[in-house]
């Protein structure tokens, strides 16, 4: 009896704590050449915060990405596509992800995670004035605040 | 204290522990001097670097004994009556131990410095290739000089023999030392190559790349891309200096090779870029002769 009060003790305290731990945190960019070559330009985003679907979408538009040609050998077009999707917000909702997908409409591909509902009541304090002041210069600079942003880790407020 | 009082009670034993130690983390250091082992280098790099300093340390202390204490300099050793091989040891050792300590500590020390100053990437580099050279020989004369020899060869072994050994020896190691190192050419160069065939398929009454065409196109202002309207938008107007993505705010390290020799030396790599950015910039690719003259200027930075 006593031990079955302790492991079901146990149980709420992981699971508390992995709740907690959910606000903040999403899986982290593995794949060198995800890294690398989403890297370049901006933070290699985690692909946890938007649905398969969008990088599907993403991956067929890289030519003009967000106004940029952003384009790659088809190649590691595909690498990268395979890896975004496979561990893309949906497709394994963990952390951050859950409550990123829960504003997703079904059947729909957003671009920029920086529309999310959620995102925006995060930031809803950070104005272009602030950005240029601070020098992050741009909403998408997550490493400039998030100081573990590349880690997964966006706790820091 | 009581790292000394332990040396000073057993010096053979613990400069044989520091020895491998030395050794081990050299090897160490030397096979994974490359980027994908960065981390292992880097800390087998400082492990040999403590190990050189702490050795020299010991050195100094007060009443070490044994094969701690350095040969003192200008020391008079008594002429020995006969030229034997442990005699010939006692005079090169002078000489042998102020190379050993000189590159060793430079290998060990430059490389704590690169991991500081970029700029000193460059002479670690140069004394990391010089060490196995230094630690070849000193192994030779340890061999030739002290290695006990089996009963037959002892009586072939005159020192007469074993000097003119040691010079061919050392003949050999600058024969080697001079000959054109096997190492690939300068990898930024082979690429300009690459451009300059190019060019040359492509551009009628090619006359060769000018860097200056290519530093008015870095610093050019175009009309294609509001947002990105120069090279120097996101690279600032000095190739050498950190740039910046003008849009995402991402840190871009410097382009001129003087200063990240990384650059221009992967052809895939400055391909996409070129390519890219020649669509962003100016809202059309670039030719060949503006990407060479482009390079060239990079090149002369």
């Amino acid at each position: 009896m006593l031990r079955a009060c302790l492991g079901a003790a146990f149980l709420v305290a992981v699971h508390a704590g992995s709740a907690w731990a959910d606000q903040d945190w999403v899986p982290p960019v593995t794949d060198p050449a995800t890294l690398k070559e989403c890297g370049e330009c901006h933070m290699a985003f985690q692909p946890a915060f938007l649905p398969a679907r969008s990088w599907d979408k993403m991956m067929d538009t890289l030519d003009d990405h967000f106004g940029d040609n952003a384009s790659l050998p088809a190649d590691t077009t595909a690498a990268i596509r395979a890896y975004l999707t496979a561990n893309a917000g949906d497709v394994r909702p963990q952390g951050l992800a859950r409550s990123f997908m829960a504003w997703v409409e079904p059947g729909g591909a957003p671009q920029r995670l920086t529309e999310n509902p959620d995102f925006r009541r995060e930031h809803r304090k950070i104005t272009a004035q602030k950005l240029q002041r601070s020098g992050a210069l741009s909403i998408v600079n997550c490493p400039a605040c998030h100081q573990g942003a590349d880690r997964g880790w966006y706790d820091d407020d | 204290m009581s790292a000394l009082s332990l040396i000073s009670r057993h010096p053979v034993a613990t400069w044989r522990l520091w020895h491998a130690g030395l050794v081990g983390s050299g090897l160490v250091a030397y096979v994974t001097a490359d980027e994908d082992t960065y981390a292992l280098h880097q800390f087998s790099g400082y492990l040999f670097a403590v190990l050189a300093v702490g050795r020299l340390i010991v050195a100094a202390a007060p009443g070490i004994r044994g094969p701690w204490r350095l040969p003192q300099p200008g020391g008079k050793a008594a002429a020995p009556a006969r030229l034997t091989r442990g005699a010939m040891f006692q005079r090169v050792r002078p000489l042998m131990t102020a190379v050993l300590i000189g590159v060793l500590l430079a290998a060990g020390l430059s490389g704590v410095g690169a991991d500081w100053i970029h700029r000193l990437e460059k002479l670690h580099e140069a004394v990391g290739e010089a060490t196995p050279w230094v630690v070849l020989a000193h192994v030779a004369v340890v061999v030739a000089l002290l290695a006990r020899l089996p009963q037959g060869l002892r009586r072939m072994a005159t020192p007469q023999r074993a000097l003119s050994a040691l010079a061919a020896a050392g003949l050999l190691a600058t024969l080697m030392g001079a000959a054109p190192p096997a190492r690939a050419a300068d990898p930024q160069q082979a690429l300009l190559g690459v451009f300059t065939e190019r060019a040359k398929a492509a551009t009628p009454g090619f006359a060769g790349f000018d860097p200056k065409r290519g530093e008015a196109l870095f610093l050019s202002r175009n009309t294609a891309n509001p947002e990105l309207p120069s090279c120097a938008s996101c690279h600032t107007q000095d190739p050498r200096a950190s740039g910046r993505h003008a849009k995402t705010g991402r840190a871009i390290d410097p382009m001129a090779p003087s200063v990240n020799r990384e650059r221009f030396t992967d052809l895939a790599q400055v391909d996409k870029r070129l390519g890219r950015d020649c669509e962003t910039v100016l809202g059309r690719a670039c030719t060949p002769l503006e990407q060479g003259d482009f390079v060239a200027f990079m090149l002369s930075r």
